[in-house]
């Protein structure tokens, strides 16, 4: 945890650095001496730096004495050795999510969904069944009917295509 | 009191059968639609419902939309609770309360409060619109950049007050949402902020894009971690554990009582809307019960309050559209739209030119809570079947959903970019014990309290005196300060007496105070 | 062994489904592009720059459905929103469909200083090509019942007497409104304060309290307070008068001078791609020249408070260039003092 806290602080010091010097190009106080474009950002940038350190510091300081409000959470933590396959698991969702964008773009909508809902039934749940099947063309034509024809709301349909369902 | 006359002649017209049936029709709808992501917020959901309404009868029309406003509110509440997806701004109070008891298995009870304390807050609300308009749309008027910054310190406080076990990480999450806030081009000064010359972001980060991100794609990856089909949480089968309890009633009446009066007053102010009400109302309610620390682990007030602002806020919002002709929020903007449609003008002379149309406008909108009601209540065990749903079909269906919510709000693809980018770092912000929560709140009330702070100074030629010169705005400032110091005070007599306060609780008191001197300073 | 073929047959099945949509969608693409070269345009989209329920496409929204009723066209047009950055993002997707004849866009007068206020913009209302201007909404000048100025050179004068004091209240710093009173600033050595609101509601009732003095805006922002006597109409940003104001001047009979600026300045139009056919160019001026000849077109500007302005061909051009030339030096001395 603490490790993790440390990467954190560093992540958000560094972001904050990032933002601060973005900042710094627009106007702090406009010309009339108001409050500019600059003085929200500056300040707020400023003070994820601040609080990055300051996280940094306190859980480099906690590692001694484990925690006392933290400690509900480390059997959690601990009981389950496969915390890592379990942080896979989610990563690989995300990854199907990712890559499901780009199909978006150049399939448009059915398709992409079709394709994201199969990889997630059929690779990372392991459902290949006719049921898996079907949730994978009912769900993706269901939502696209309901949107575009009901109700009216274009999606995508894609570089290459118009769309099969296209109005 | 014609104005009670006027109201009751309304409700005469409004309970015919035909528009009866239409509301009814016009709830269901509302709800359906309501639940869709991108279409959540009743704005939303009302233009897209609009060329059904415009084939009726004016009045019929009228209340038809007052259904689907009713409706999509609900829908909105539905979400965050039982999903944790807030799809409109004024429903991101509820994720704190509404989904830590559906956790616990009582998303019936959650939802029942939610439809009851809507139900009493819009009685309220439609009470206080008949019989205190004239005086509202004065304090409304009124009510300029410096009372919003007062007001908007008081909102903020909420975030800082729920920054949780560890302020700091609590701290950082609020400061991103801050700051993610400020992207786009500043309406103030025009220049541009963190758009890296991509036109995407011009016009900012949606609420939405962010909300689905960060809350409901991020809230799927945590639970697909660890198991594969069973459904999501337990549901309790008897009836009875589906609906609120006598107990949890009592302990809301006067959470629901606040709520509605907070929520009226902000609905009237143009500019203010249930977001703030909603806000304000979590804030004063928790600050003043005595079960303060069990709000954000499933306090059942802390689902009553905000939702009793959330609908009284309707009633007010008509104030300034009726009296002023102004529209005090989007959802309104639509209402106006449609009654320019019917070639009805509101404004100052609609009550006088149109009664035919605006009493029973009014009264629709009192049935339409009434019918929600009766709609909804029974309809709540079949809503939290939702969470009976196979984990294995509902997730691939949230992601759907997700994407579409991203994409259809602006027809923008690098939306649902961003969508993606900020469901990881939602998921990063678990693994790291990281609330979400602040960050989307100061997210929905920073650019507000922003552009209300360098409006204030630009008025005053950049002093901080008008803060406190103003009288409602050091009335606003005043109230924060004695519900903080009420809230500070509560809490210390209470750790005196019970178990020895732990080092590591946040300093409420330094805090708290140091952001209120902010906008003074 | 029979739950693998069952799974094989499953993924076979998905892949065979998949496969025919896509071709099925290749296909449909295809024969839209083909229609592309006749005089009637197939599948036209229609463009704008908000979202469902935003200005432009309700707007959009409203000409389909005239033209359908006027029988202007048989299909229905797809509304189509690219909302980023102020109709930058709506021209840049017309740029890409160059001299196709199934896309229009329907533009306002903000393309023009979106474009402008942009330091590389992925394109330009001057890069499109323009068919038929629609719509204005003639710019007003509103103050408190209350207050002392009767014209806009009691304001003015006051303006001079207390520099950088008064308030004019509006939308975005960049909007016309903000820019046309720079340029009367510019001209009489005058300077007030510009206080932003994103919403419509806030500016009005930041007049009625007092807090700003005046504000520039449409018939249909003002008219309810104007009846109810709150509000007072004291000039107007226009070569003529307003029917609906007859005693209230114009900005050029109280003296000043609007040579540089174009008679319009909050318009609408529809203009398409680059290089569009003139063909296809007069096939949408005839579909839209019947529209707006209807009772339904008047009945909804009446309700819009806008006026009808259907310019096409060379005057809409000069319009777009007059308005491009005198908003330019304005946006750009904008972008210096915001930095």
């Amino acid at each position: 945890m603490q490790r993790a806290d440390v990467v954190a602080s560093t992540a958000v010091a560094a972001l904050g650095a990032f933002a601060l010097v973005t900042a710094l190009n627009l106007a702090f106080l406009s010309d009339s001496g108001v409050p500019g474009p600059g003085f929200f950002p500056t300040l707020l940038s400023g003070l994820l730096v601040v609080l990055g350190v300051v996280l940094g510091v306190t859980s480099l300081r906690r590692r001694p004495a484990t925690g006392t409000g933290d400690e509900a959470e480390e059997p959690t933590a601990a009981d389950s050795p496969s915390a890592r396959s379990r942080v896979l698991r989610a990563g690989t969702v995300w990854v199907c999510f990712l890559i499901a964008v780009p199909i978006l773009t150049y399939l448009g909508f059915v398709p992409a969904m079709a394709i994201l809902i199969a990889l997630l039934l059929f690779g990372v749940e392991r459902r290949l069944n006719w049921r898996s099947l079907v949730v994978a063309v009912v769900v993706p034509v269901g939502v696209y009917e309901l949107f575009v024809h009901l109700l009216s709301i274009p999606l995508p349909t894609g570089v290459i295509a118009i769309g099969p369902f296209s109005s | 009191m014609s104005a009670l006359n006027h109201l009751l002649d309304g409700l005469g017209t409004a309970v015919s059968p035909t528009n009866l049936l239409w509301m009814l029709i016009g709830c269901v709808l509302g709800t359906v639609v309501g639940i869709l992501p991108g279409l959540g917020s009743p704005a939303a959901t009302l233009a897209v419902l609009l060329p059904l309404t415009l084939r009726l009868q004016p009045t019929t029309g009228l209340i038809m939309m007052a259904g689907i406003y009713h409706g999509a509110k609900f829908a909105g509440s539905t979400t965050a609770i039982l999903l944790n997806i807030p799809t409109e701004t004024s429903s991101v109070v509820l994720c704190y309360d509404g989904h830590e008891l559906a956790k616990k298995g009582r998303a019936g009870p959650a939802m029942g409060m939610s439809a009851i304390s809507g139900f009493i807050a819009s009685t309220v609300g439609v009470i206080a619109l008949t019989f205190t308009a004239p005086a509202i749309a004065n304090l409304a008027v009124k009510f300029g950049p410096p009372e919003f910054a007062s007001l908007m310190t008081f909102g903020l406080l909420l975030v800082i007050s729920m920054a949780g076990k560890s302020p700091v990480k609590g701290f950082i999450s609020m400061a991103l949402g801050l700051l993610v806030a400020t992207v786009g081009v500043d309406l103030v000064s025009g220049s541009q902020r963190y758009t890296f010359g991509n036109i995407n972001l011009y016009d900012g980060v949606q609420f939405i894009t962010l909300t689905l991100g960060l809350f409901a794609v991020a809230e799927v990856l945590v639970n697909v971690e660890q198991k594969r089909g069973k459904p999501l949480f337990a549901v309790p089968k008897k009836l009875r554990e589906l609906l609120p309890s006598k107990n949890d009633l009592r302990r809301c009446a006067g959470a629901i009582g606040l709520g509605s009066v907070v929520g009226f007053i902000i609905g009237a102010l143009p500019g203010g809307g249930s977001t703030i009400g909603s806000f304000v109302s979590y804030t004063l309610v928790k600050n003043t019960s005595r079960n303060s620390d069990e709000f954000g682990k499933g306090a059942i007030e802390g689902v009553a309050g905000p939702e009793a602002a959330n609908n009284s806020e309707a009633g007010g919002a008509m104030i300034p559209l009726l009296s002023l002709g102004i529209p005090g929020n989007a959802s309104t903007s639509v209402m106006l739209a449609a009654l320019l449609l019917y070639g009805v003008q509101p404004g100052p002379l609609l009550f006088a030119n149109h009664p035919e149309i605006a009493w029973p406008v009014i009264a629709s909108l009192y049935l339409g809570t009434l019918v929600l009601l009766v709609l909804n209540l029974p309809l709540i065990p079949m809503w939290v079947q939702i969470l009976r749903i196979p984990y294995w079909i509902l997730y691939p269906l949230i992601l759907v959903l997700a994407i579409v919510g991203a994409y259809s709000a602006r027809g923008s693809l690098f939306d649902v970019w961003m969508m993606v980018g900020f469901s990881l770092l939602g998921y990063v912000f678990r693994k790291l014990e990281i609330p979400a929560a602040p960050m989307l709140m100061a997210f929905v009330l920073g650019p507000q309290f922003e552009v209300a702070l360098r409006q204030s100074l630009t008025l005053s030629n950049n002093s901080p005196l008008i803060f406190v010169e103003r009288p409602i705005s050091a009335t606003v400032l005043a109230i924060t300060v004695a519900v903080v110091a009420f809230s500070t005070v509560s809490r210390r007599r209470r750790r005196r007496r019970g178990a020895p306060a732990l080092p590591t609780t946040p300093s409420v008191p330094a805090v708290n105070t140091s952001a209120v001197d902010e906008p003074v300073k | 062994m029979k739950p693998t073929t069952r799974r094989l047959r499953v993924a076979v099945a998905f892949a065979v489904l998949l496969t025919g949509a896509t071709a099925c969608s290749t296909l449909q693409a295809g024969t839209s592009n083909s229609s592309s070269g006749t005089a009637t345009p197939k599948n036209v989209q229609i463009v704008v720059d908000t979202g469902p329920g935003g200005g432009s496409d309700l707007f959009a929204r409203e000409i389909v459905k005239l033209a359908q009723q006027t029988k202007g066209i048989s299909s229905n047009w797809p509304v189509l929103s690219q909302t980023a950055g102020g109709g930058l993002g709506a021209m840049a997707f017309m740029k890409g469909k160059a001299n196709q004849t199934n896309y229009v866009a329907a533009f306002t007068s903000k393309w023009v200083i979106s474009a402008l206020g942009t330091a590389n913009p992925p394109a330009s209302l001057k890069d499109l090509t323009p068919i038929a201007e629609l719509a204005d909404e003639t710019q007003i000048v509103a103050v408190p019942t209350s207050s002392p100025y009767h014209n806009f050179k009691d304001f003015v004068a006051d303006a001079k007497a207390h520099p950088n004091k008064l308030v004019q209240t509006g939308g975005a710093v960049s909007s016309v409104d903000n820019l046309i009173a720079l340029k009367v600033e510019k001209d009489t050595g005058t300077k007030w304060k510009y206080l932003s609101f994103a919403d419509g509601g806030p500016r009005i009732t930041a007049l009625l309290r007092g807090d700003a003095q005046m504000m520039i805006g449409a018939k249909s922002d003002f008219q309810e307070q104007v009846d109810a006597g709150k509000l007072r109409i004291i000039a107007v940003f226009s070569d003529k008068r307003m029917a609906a104001f007859p005693n209230v001047p114009t900005m050029t009979e109280q003296g000043f001078d609007m040579s540089s600026l174009p008679a319009q300045l909050q318009f609408r139009g529809i203009a398409g791609p680059p290089g569009m056919s003139p063909a296809a160019v007069s096939y949408y001026v005839g579909v839209l020249q019947k529209m707006v000849k209807s009772p339904g077109w008047q009945k909804y500007m009446d309700s819009e408070g806008d006026t009808t302005q259907f310019v096409t061909g060379s005057a809409l051009t000069a319009l777009i260039n007059k308005f491009t030339a005198s908003m330019t030096p304005l946006v750009h001395s904008l972008s210096g003092a915001g930095q």
